[in-house]
This record gives C-alpha cells, sequence and structure tokens, in this order.
C-alpha cells in the first residue's frame, strides 16, 4: 500500500488506536481462555497483539501496545483481579519480565517495520526528484521548469509551493510567480517577494512560508517557497526540497544559456544576410532603372518626332522596368524583414485548398500569358502556416517558374502527402533545372550557370521562401525534373505535426 | 451619367497627383486634388465630392482620423491607398469604414477598376435596398432572398445567404473578416475568423464551378472576401 503524504497525521492516530484494539481483544481473548482453564499464563496472548502492531505499524505503535499490554495484564488478569496490586513478588518478576520481554520484541518488529516504510517514503521522493529532473532536462521553457519544480515540491512537502524567478530577459516581478502549486488544487496566494529580499527571505518567512534560494551562479535566480505547516520541518524532507532548489536553479540557468546562443546564432547570420543585400541592391537595381531613365528622357527629348508605336513602345520599356523594379523592392523588403528577424509567423490552421486557390487567382492576374491549374487536393488538409507568408512564398514560387516557363507555359498547384508531411507543389513545364543547380536554387543571388538568367534580376526570390518556410517550420524543397511536368518542381513542405484534416 | 463624378485625391506626392489626374479626366471624371488631411476633409465638406482617392500617409496628420473625421457625416466613397505590406494598416483603415484599397506601386486600370464599383456601390446605396445583383452567372435577389446561378435556383442555409449577401451588396469590394462576422452572426459575433472561412468554403461548394479555383469568392488573404463582379 502506498500511503500518500498527505494522510500522514491522520493514519498515525488510526495506527496507534488500531494498536489499542488489538491490544484489548487480547485482553478478551486471554480473559476468555483461563475462564476455560485452555491456558494457564495469559502473556503469550498479549505478545502476539504487541508484534502485531510493531510489526504493522511501527516502534511507536509497539511501545504503546506493550504498555498498555502490560497494565490490562496486571488490571485484568492478575490475582488480585481488577486491581493494580500483585499478590507476591513472584508475579512482579513475572510482570517486569513480560514488560521487558514485550518491549524488546514490540521494538525490533517496530524497527524493521519502520526501515520499510522509510525506504519507501524515499523511493518516492527520488522517485519524485527524477521525474521534475527529466522534465527540466527536456524543457528550455522557465515556465515549464518552474511548473515541474511546484510539481515535485507538492510531493515532497505535502503542501502548496510556489517558484518565483526572474523571467527570462524581464525584470523581476516578484508578485507573480512563474509557478504556484496549491495542494490539492486549493487556492493559495503567493508572497510577494522583494528582488532585494532574495539573500533572506525573510518577507515569505514571516508570511507563513519557507523557503530555498535557487542559487545561479552570478547570485540568486530566485526562491522555491513552501507553504507552512509543512512537513518541511522533517530534515529529511528540507534536505529533498534543498535538492529539488538546486536542480531548478541548474535547468533554469541552462534555460537562459540556451536563449543567448540561439540569440548569438542569429546575429552572425543576419549580418552575412546584409552584406549579401547591399550587393543586390548595387547591381540588380541598376539594370531596369537605366532602361527606365533611357526611355523617359528619349520621350521628352523627341518624342514629338516619333511615330506612335515608338512612343508606345518606349512607354511599355518603362512599364515593363518600373514592374520588375517593384518586384525587386518587394523582394528587398521581405528580404529585409528576414534578416532582421522581423518575420513573425502568426501561425494559424489554414486550408490548403483554399490558399492554392487564392494564389491562383492572383498568379493569374500577375502572369496572364501563362496557363495556371489548381489540382484540388484529395483531403481537405489543414497545415499550421501563416497565412500571408504562406501566400508570399507560393506566388514567389509561381514567379519563378511563370518567368522560366515563359508565355505560354503551363503551372499546376498541388498538394499531397510527402515524405515527411505534406507538400504544397508547383510544378512547370519549363526547362527545368540543371544538377549542378538543383542544390543552390534557395541560396541568395544563385542563378545558375546560364547567363540568360541574369535578365531574371537578382536571385532573391527563392531564398525568400526559403526564409518565409523556415519561419513556419516548414521546408522548402526543389526537384528537376518534376514527377509531373517536363519541368521543375518546387515545393512547401510541412512537417507531420503542423497538418491536419478536416473532419 | 449625367454630370461627371467629382474625385478628390489626397496624397503628397506631386508626381503622382500629376501622373493619376490626366487617366482619371480621360475616364470621365472631374478631379480635384488636396495634399494634406485638413484640405480633403474641407473638400469633403464644401464640395459635392462623390468619391475620394486618399493616401494614408499625410505630412498632416494620419490618414486613418481623416476616414474617421469624414465618417462622422458622410458616406462619400473612401479608396485608400497604402503600402503592399502594411496588412494591420489595411485592415484598419477598412474596418473604420474606407470602401477599399489599392496597394502602392498600383497601375492605373486597377485604381480606375476599384473607383467604378465604389460609385457603382454608392448610387445603389443611394438608390434604396432591395434590387437584383448580377455577378457572372450568379443572381441574388434581395428581396425575395433567393439565389440563382445561370438561371436555377441553389438552395442556401439561413447562414451562407447572409454571407452572399454580404458580399452582394458590396459586390467587386472587399468585405472584411470584422465586416462578416456582424452581418453574418448578429450583435456578438465570435471573435474567430475560423467560422468565416468555414462558412466561405460551404457557399463556394454550391456556387463556384469549381470550388479550388474560386473565380467568384476570392480571397484576400488575412482581410476578407471579395464577390468579383
Amino acid at each position: 500500500m502506498i500511503r500518500r503524504i498527505k494522510t500522514w497525521r491522520w493514519f498515525e492516530a488510526v495506527e496507534i488506536a488500531l494498536s489499542l484494539v488489538f491490544v484489548l481483544a487480547a485482553a478478551a481473548a486471554a480473559d476468555l481462555l483461563l475462564r476455560q482453564n485452555a491456558i494457564v499464563n495469559p502473556a503469550p496472548v498479549f505478545l502476539i497483539a504487541v508484534l502485531l502492531a510493531a510489526s504493522l505499524f511501527g516502534v511507536r505503535a509497539a511501545i504503546v501496545s506493550a504498555l498498555s499490554a502490560f497494565f490490562l495484564f496486571n488490571f485484568f488478569l492478575v490475582e488480585p483481579r481488577y486491581a493494580f496490586r500483585l499478590a507476591s513478588p513472584d508475579d512482579y518478576l513475572g510482570l517486569l519480565l513480560f514488560l521487558a520481554v514485550a518491549l524488546i520484541t514490540g521494538y525490533f518488529a517496530g524497527q524493521a517495520h519502520d526501515q520499510a516504510r522509510r525506504s519507501q517514503d524515499r523511493a518516492q521522493i527520488l522517485g519524485a526528484l527524477f521525474e521534475a529532473g527529466s522534465t527540466m532536462a527536456a524543457s528550455a521553457s522557465p515556465e515549464e521548469i518552474a511548473r515541474a519544480a511546484a510539481r515535485a515540491g507538492v510531493r515532497l512537502a505535502g503542501v502548496g509551493v510556489c517558484v518565483m524567478a526572474r523571467p527570462p530577459g524581464g525584470p523581476w516581478s516578484g508578485d507573480t510567480p512563474l509557478a504556484l502549486l496549491a495542494r490539492d488544487g486549493a487556492e493559495a496566494a503567493a508572497p510577494p517577494l522583494a528582488a532585494r529580499d532574495l539573500d533572506h527571505l525573510t518577507s515569505a518567512l514571516a508570511q507563513g512560508w519557507s523557503g530555498w534560494r535557487l542559487e545561479g551562479a552570478e547570485g540568486p535566480l530566485g526562491a522555491l517557497l513552501v507553504a507552512r505547516p509543512a512537513r518541511a520541518g522533517d530534515p529529511e524532507t528540507a534536505r529533498m526540497l534543498g535538492v529539488l532548489a538546486q536542480l531548478t536553479a541548474t535547468a533554469l540557468e541552462r534555460a537562459a544559456l540556451q536563449g543567448e546562443v540561439s540569440q548569438a546564432r542569429l546575429q552572425a547570420e543576419s549580418d552575412r544576410l546584409r552584406a549579401a543585400l547591399l550587393n543586390s541592391v548595387s547591381h540588380d537595381f541598376r539594370t531596369p532603372l537605366s532602361g527606365i531613365l533611357a526611355a523617359a528622357t528619349s520621350l521628352v527629348q523627341d518624342g514629338e518626332s516619333f511615330d506612335p508605336a515608338t512612343r508606345r513602345d518606349l512607354a511599355q520599356t518603362i512599364q515593363a522596368d518600373a514592374e520588375r523594379l517593384g518586384r525587386y523592392t518587394r523582394n528587398l523588403l521581405d528580404m529585409t524583414r528576414l534578416e532582421g528577424g522581423a518575420v513573425r509567423a502568426r501561425l494559424d490552421w489554414i486550408d490548403v485548398a483554399e490558399a492554392l486557390g487564392a494564389v491562383a487567382s492572383q498568379a493569374r492576374r500577375l502572369h496572364p500569358g501563362v496557363e495556371i491549374v489548381v489540382t484540388p487536393p484529395a483531403q481537405p488538409w489543414l497545415v499550421r502556416a501563416d497565412d500571408m507568408l504562406l501566400e508570399q512564398a507560393l506566388l514567389n514560387y509561381v514567379e519563378n517558374a511563370a518567368e522560366w516557363a515563359g508565355d505560354g507555359g503551363r503551372l499546376q498547384l498541388s498538394a499531397a502527402p510527402v515524405d515527411g508531411g505534406l507538400g504544397l507543389m508547383v510544378d512547370d513545364d519549363g526547362p527545368g533545372v540543371g544538377p549542378d543547380d538543383i542544390d543552390h536554387v534557395f541560396e541568395k543571388h544563385y542563378r545558375g550557370g546560364d547567363p540568360a538568367a541574369r535578365r531574371l534580376g537578382p536571385g532573391l526570390g527563392l531564398s525568400i521562401v526559403r526564409g518565409f518556410a523556415e519561419a513556419m517550420g516548414a521546408r522548402a524543397i526543389a526537384e528537376s525534373p518534376s514527377p509531373v511536368s517536363g519541368g521543375a518542381r518546387f515545393s512547401l513542405v510541412f512537417p507531420e505535426t503542423a497538418v491536419e484534416q478536416t473532419p | 451619367m449625367s454630370e461627371r463624378s467629382l474625385i478628390l485625391v489626397v496624397d503628397d506626392e506631386p508626381a503622382l497627383l500629376r501622373a493619376m489626374s490626366p487617366s482619371l479626366v480621360a475616364a470621365g471624371y472631374a478631379v480635384q486634388t488636396a495634399e494634406t488631411g485638413a484640405a480633403a476633409i474641407a473638400a469633403v465638406a464644401s464640395q459635392g465630392v462623390d468619391a475620394v482617392v486618399l493616401d494614408l500617409g499625410l505630412p498632416d496628420m494620419d490618414g486613418k482620423a481623416v476616414i474617421d473625421r469624414v465618417r462622422e457625416w458622410s458616406q462619400v466613397p473612401i479608396l485608400v491607398l497604402t503600402a503592399r505590406d502594411a496588412i494591420e494598416e489595411k485592415i484598419d483603415a477598412l474596418d473604420r469604414g474606407a470602401d477599399d484599397y489599392v496597394a502602392k506601386p498600383f497601375a492605373m486600370p486597377e485604381l480606375l477598376a476599384r473607383l467604378r464599383v465604389a460609385l457603382r456601390h454608392a448610387e445603389r446605396r443611394h438608390l434604396g435596398g432591395g434590387g437584383v445583383l448580377e455577378a457572372q452567372d450568379l443572381t441574388v435577389d434581395f428581396a425575395t432572398r433567393r439565389v440563382f446561378l445561370m438561371g436555377e435556383e441553389i438552395s442556401l442555409t439561413p447562414r451562407e445567404y447572409d454571407l452572399m449577401r454580404t458580399l452582394a451588396r458590396h459586390a467587386g469590394q472587399i468585405v472584411t473578416y470584422k465586416q462578416i462576422l456582424s452581418a453574418v452572426w448578429g450583435a456578438n459575433p465570435p471573435q474567430d475568423n475560423q467560422f468565416v472561412r468555414v462558412l466561405i468554403g460551404q457557399l463556394r461548394q454550391k456556387v463556384e464551378k469549381d470550388p479550388s479555383s474560386p473565380r467568384l469568392i476570392l480571397t484576400e488573404t488575412r482581410l476578407g472576401y471579395r464577390l468579383n463582379a
């Protein structure tokens, strides 16, 4: 039987009472047996009761039952009965011998029991600590760590526990605990704890809480507070709560360090991107600008002398280059937001069919010369994605494919389960991507070996797709030749955890 | 139209005003320009402006404040010009009562098309409710609450009809999630756009030839929907 910590005191009282019942039963049995002359000496009957109480309930029960047996034995069963007097010195000797035997056997039997109970408790405590430790090791979130600590604390101490700690990157807020767990889910208010009080925890102590500091390498990180009255008074429990506090402090520090490391990595990545962007502006914006300026200045200078067809041609040059410049600007903005870490995916469950349809209708407007076909997904899929990022990523795929496929080309939008999740795919019937280039298409400014690709402008579109995909937890993948069309296939693959089917 | 509609163009970029005016005039409109929000409000108040093309980035005040002020007394159609990626700004402007938006940089035919729709919508509203809307193969009869596709009546649930009616009343114009939620769910609408998406999906199944490639009810990602009329 596993005793629950919260019922400790109640159990002890019952145990003592039961021990007394055993002794009373023994007295009654002995009385009966004596009357029927079945036995001469009732002492063994009492000893059975004492041993029973001792082995079931421990040393304390053993002593209580031995003493009560001694008195009952004397009072009821030894002549003169119903008095504490004894008939002869022999009786004294016998009675004292009985007391000694009862105490000694009871003590040893009880100790064996207590030992067993202590090991059981220790196993429980270690179990609670182990569970908290493994939860903490698997978690990078301070809130989760604090909750695990509070859960273990409640199991150890049997009372309400709260964990106060500095929130990651934020200032100390001593009146909102990271985790607060009351025993049996009862409401409890955490004691406010000022930062300067972290060293001594006096304010918490004054409000009826016991406290253990969460010691970090550079001073206290917070405190583990335990409501009183607690078993915390018991030195063993107190020691274990101390261990729990250490465990929690270590886990919190590790979580904070992990955050810093990923920050640093982000910084390095963003420096690299910035350099690439500057490159893009200087090279790729001048080309369309040159076209615009040349066409516009000839119109201003000699417009009247041109025939209408020439004028129209120049105006169309301005339009085409301006549109191209508009696309570059948009890509550059997207890239800048990506590199600056300003792209925050707002994840929601997005209907794949609707997203493909929306992309197709925009793509038809932007590329009227290209045939765009949507193959509706076989299942009503939902993906966890950011609607804007998803749309822009697919549109960039379409834009890239449309430029390669050219007027009269055909694009196919579809979605299907692929290796590792659900793929949203754009297939084109363009020339495809060579095996040397396929692994590099998502790199910034990569245009492949084809010099004709230079006119397609900066290779930002696909890098943006990759950036947006990563922001949503998806992957950008290129294949050539496409399994369904003659050209290339570009897809966004969402992991299985981010895919659902509508009921 | 017997009389030329007067369009107020509010933008602080003179080059853009110069570029837009000839094409608006060629499309049959009279054009008035304003370079500040205050001038725009004054112009709407004092002259019979038929529609406003409003840039949201003005030197003297926030364009959205201009919408608020104008909407205090006037239902004149307002078309806002916004940056492409300013999605929250678009939502905000539309919810404050702008009729539609055009993202900068834009092509003139697009602006003219939106303007035409906005003027038509205002005219319809001026003529009062009721009537019939026709868009592609779709016919919505507001008086009898009946919807026809290529002449065949289709049966809609009450919610689907309310959604259809809301889109049809603003045919050609964007209707935001918020507007749909309050038009279909009434006084205490749910705050979750997912309700709208599900209902749109049901309606598309009934009115689109190919629900996977909608041509009638277009998605305006994150903003809302537009009946293509």
